[in-house]
């Protein structure tokens, strides 16, 4: 196992564990097509997240576990600022899929590649830009 | 910022790590080359259906202007003007913006495969990241029809 294995896949983690917590958030403030939307998501970290977990107990590397509470930076206490806090999660994951892609090879490499794509895609489904190198 | 903030080291586009071999490399550079000809036809692509329909000007240029971004990350210092034959671009607007969203999403495809076969993990990396940033345009275009 290699250390810069060890170290992508632990912040991509990382960066679900958060983007799972902030979707609680996100959800709360949200209805109808846009809370279904925001299950959606929730459930493709959710899955994203187990997956890592099971890759770096498989490398006999530490499992990091979930921080109780993350800072949002504002309070999320609107659609508005429940879709704002969507964009940036999905954003900030891209360039950590990114990492995990480049430290591995053949199907794993592309399946990271591919995961960090739906994230791209749902910022912008979420209404955020598009962006030459999303993250 | 969520907890765990990262800082996204961009592209280095020509460093090669010390363990690949001057085979690796040429490989490399050949799918470099190769990722940037694409790039520069989708530019090719936009910069015909904007001269065909002005009025798409101000929602393509951002997309045209990232795949020149992607194309300098890819072979830095060439010229951002393509030289390639641009597509035939149809004659409705709305029919022109479905013709760049099928080359975007054959181009977000294509480049998930070329991140599967480059060497150096700066490059895999890059790749991954343009591969994201070209599904985004896919979903932006179909999200503006």
């Amino acid at each position: 196992m290699s250390e810069q294995e060890i170290s992508a896949l632990t912040a991509a983690l990382e960066g679900e564990y958060a983007a799972t917590y902030a979707y609680g958030l996100i959800g709360a403030q949200l209805t109808g097509a846009q809370l279904l939307r925001a299950h959606s998501a929730l459930d493709s970290h959710r899955q994203h997240r187990d997956s890592l977990r099971q890759d770096l107990a498989a490398l006999g590397a530490l499992v990091p576990e979930p921080a109780a509470v993350y800072d949002t930076g504002v309070p999320i206490n609107s659609a508005a600022t429940a879709v704002s806090l969507a964009i940036e999660v999905e954003r900030q994951l891209v360039p950590r899929w990114a990492d995990v892609a480049s430290s591995q090879s053949g199907a794993n490499r592309t399946g990271a590649a591919k995961n960090g794509q739906e994230c791209a895609v749902r910022a912008v489904v979420w209404g955020g830009a598009p962006q030459a190198f999303p993250g | 910022m969520l907890g765990v903030a990262v800082a996204s080291p961009l592209l280095v586009a020509t460093a090669c790590s010390s363990s690949e071999s001057e085979e690796q490399q040429d490989s490399d550079d050949q799918l470099r080359e190769d990722v940037a000809a694409q790039e520069a036809r989708l530019i090719a692509a936009y910069d015909a259906t904007i001269l065909k329909f002005p009025a798409l000007t101000a929602q393509l240029t951002p997309f045209r202007d990232q795949h020149a971004e992607h194309k300098q990350a890819l072979v830095p210092g060439e010229s951002a003007t393509p030289t390639v034959t641009a597509p035939d671009v149809p004659g409705t607007a709305t029919a022109a913006v479905r013709a760049l969203r099928r080359l975007e999403k054959s181009a977000a495809g294509d480049r998930i495969e070329s991140c599967g076969k480059a060497n150096a993990p700066e490059l895999a990396r890059s790749l991954s990241l343009i591969a994201a940033s070209e599904a985004q345009h896919n979903a932006a275009l179909k999200g503006s029809q």
